[in-house]
């Protein structure tokens, strides 16, 4: 009679801290280079915008740079399986407690392997409708690949915890117990209700935003353009079984209003910019945390109330035309986004403002680009057909719940 | 002697013979030589015509504190070492033998009246008391016959309910991770009686080991909600910790 064999198959799941600096983390260093001109009246712009980034490495929500791998490796320990288990913790507890393992005791460690990246596109299309009002619209398409695997290792004290198991004719709950150990982080996420795949390749749309671009000043030496805009919430909604809860926006109506200016000094320009986002509350569905501890948001809500989460940013940028066809640029960008306020009635409120909490984020990043344009040589009848395009690199400096990596840009623009 | 401590004790008897292997039970021993692996492949095929040498069952009415589920696995680990050394002396006549047996024999006594005091349910079949076995009719199903209403741990005489059958299941899914053999037992509430001893439990049972001749397996039983036993002063509870524990042992 070994009544310790009734519970190895309690051995279910194990708490995993991961990906929690993501689930809100898609800011990233890309940038927009700051223009202070619009299209002639009866113009048309066609641009498509392309980045690269890898995701490997996030600031966290305390500003470290960690690897996305390093956010899944986890030490587990007796106590953290024993609270897992709600009805046969106190069970699990005796048996490992009969067997020569202390609640403290490490049973092994979670190792995973995380490697991903994020491509987008943002086509804009822009059209004049005076000489000095402009209206744009653009709509940002973004691919995420992420592959990830994952394996546990198990510590000395649980190997012996096992061979102790096998010794006293309980082979079979020494085989429960490795494969429950094996498959722990996947059960742990079927029991979240969150959907895993070790290679998730995934297109989604961003929010769509529309500028009217107005002048303000012309004079050589200054220029200044007021852009009001409007962000339409083409975004798809949070995927509330994606364990990587991946979006491309906030799927919110908004308001904001941008300043640039530019100020020349001989050749030199030098750019600065303020945009201010105002995003409208809406009903979405969210990931809630059980508990303050909870990174990995075990609970849902389809219906919550989102407010809050309005955004600044700030950029300022120095630009060398060489004569005719090419620009240098460098540049520094910030942004700030402040955390959602939630609510909801299907759990209790703690879990809300602890889950809202967390979607605060912060970035500062360098940029550094080459333009080519032909626009001078097509007005005076050295080149076939006005166009522009760019290439730069934007360089996250510090951040929190941001993407740590560098963001490569590619952008091509003609004009009809 | 209380009637539990009676119970007990009986009990303890009828599990020291399923351990020891009575003069005339049939029961082989094992041949070590030739133990299957329980990951090999299974049918119940594999088991056709198997009748049940033993199966224990006990069920706690509540949970305990880690330290006491503690103390309750350090009696069941004693018990089990001390099945093992009955077994391994049992045929020997000397002094010293007859000795260590009868000092084993009452500690496991002692053992299981502690047991049995946190317990609301225990059962003990044996091949003599209910004569069960697999048998394939529409589907495998265990069949008892004839059975033995004056064995004091029958549990209430429970029979198999639908198929038995090997469940392979997903180790990611299912609170069980490695293959089971799947048996239900049902105990009907007796209009003729005033005991209200009325329930139904699914057995997982994972085989620890088996040679051509035997298979023993380990694992949990799980009562149904609304399941109805009986304490052992007479009165009717419904609260049953959900995660049992079965043995059974399956021979020719």
């Amino acid at each position: 009679m070994r009544f310790s064999f009734l519970l190895a198959s309690a051995l279910s799941t194990l708490g995993v801290t991961l990906f929690s600096g993501v689930v809100h983390a898609q800011m990233m260093s890309s940038y927009l280079r700051e223009q202070t001109g619009t299209l002639p009246r009866g113009r048309i712009l066609i641009s498509m915008v392309g980045l690269q980034s890898s995701i490997d490495r996030m600031y966290s929500r305390t500003g470290e740079a960690k690897t996305l791998s390093s956010q899944f490796n986890q030490q587990v320990s007796v106590n953290t399986i024993v609270k897992d288990e709600p009805v046969r913790g106190s069970q699990l507890a005796g048996l490992f407690l009969s067997n020569g393992l202390n609640l403290s005791d490490g049973v092994g460690a979670l190792e995973g392997d995380v490697t991903g990246s994020v491509n987008g596109k943002v086509p804009v299309l822009g059209y004049g409708l005076t000489d000095d009002l402009g209206i744009y619209l653009n709509l940002p398409v973004i691919e995420f690949d992420i592959r990830a695997q994952y394996r546990f290792v198990q510590s000395p004290a649980m190997l012996a915890f096992l061979q102790k198991l096998r010794d006293s004719d309980q082979s079979s709950a020494a085989r429960e117990f490795e494969v429950a150990l094996a498959t722990s982080l996947e059960n742990k996420l079927y029991r979240s209700q969150y959907q895993w795949s070790s290679n998730l390749k995934k297109t989604v749309l961003g929010d769509a935003r529309i500028n009217m671009v107005k002048v303000l000043n012309t004079s050589p030496t200054f220029q200044s353009q007021l852009q009001p805009f409007v962000i339409l919430p083409t975004a798809t909604d949070l995927d509330l079984q994606d364990l990587y809860g991946l979006r491309a926006g906030d799927h919110r109506l908004g308001l904001g209003f941008k300043y640039a200016a530019q100020k020349k000094w001989g050749m030199m320009q030098v750019n600065a910019a303020a945009t201010a986002t105002h995003l409208f509350p809406s009903e979405q569905g969210r990931r809630l945390p059980k508990d303050a501890s909870d990174e990995l948001n075990e609970w849902s809500d389809a219906r919550v109330w989102v407010a809050g989460g309005d955004q600044l940013q700030g950029q300022l940028q120095v630009r060398y035309p060489m004569p005719r066809w090419v620009g240098f640029s460098l540049g520094l960008d910030w942004k700030q986004k402040w955390a959602e306020t939630w609510f909801g009635s299907q759990h209790d409120s703690e879990s809300y403002r602890w889950g809202a909490e967390k979607t605060a984020s912060s970035l500062v990043s360098t940029f550094a680009a080459v333009d080519l344009n032909s626009i001078q040589s097509f007005l005076e009848g050295g080149f076939l057909f006005p166009a522009t395009a760019e290439l730069g690199v934007g360089l996250p400096i510090a951040g929190k719940n941001a993407i740590a990596e560098p963001v490569i840009q590619l952008q091509g623009t003609m004009f009809f | 002697m209380s009637k539990r401590s009676q119970n007990f004790t009986m009990l303890f008897m009828l599990l020291l013979a399923s351990a020891c292997g009575k003069k005339d039970s049939p029961t082989p021993a094992p041949n070590l030589n030739r133990i299957g692996t329980p990951d090999s492949a299974r049918t119940v095929s594999d088991l056709k015509h198997k009748r049940v040498r033993e199966l224990f069952v006990v069920l706690f009415e509540k949970n305990f504190t880690p330290d006491e589920w503690k103390i309750i696995f350090d009696q069941t680990r004693i018990l089990s070492a001390n099945k093992k050394a009955i077994r391994a002396i049992e045929g020997m006549d000397d002094e010293n033998s007859s000795e260590i047996r009868t000092k084993l024999i009452t500690e496991n006594a002692d053992l299981l009246t502690s047991l049995a005091g946190k317990s609301l349910f225990m059962m003990n079949w044996s091949i003599q008391d209910e004569n069960c076995k697999l048998s394939l009719k529409e589907f495998w199903q265990l069949v008892c016959k004839p059975r033995n209403p004056n064995n004091p741990l029958n549990g209430g005489l429970p029979h198999g309910v639908g198929a038995v059958e090997w469940v392979n299941p997903d180790p990611v899914t299912s609170i069980t991770k490695i293959p089971y053999l799947k048996m239900v037992l049902k105990k009907e509430l007796d209009p003729t009686s005033a005991s209200p001893l009325a329930y139904e439990m699914e057995l997982r049972l994972k085989e620890e080991r088996f040679t051509e001749s035997e298979s023993w397996f380990k694992g949990e039983a799980l009562p149904t909600s609304g399941s109805v036993f009986v304490r052992t002063d007479g009165s009717a509870s419904s609260h049953v910790f959900p995660y049992g524990y079965v043995e059974l042992t399956l021979g020719n």
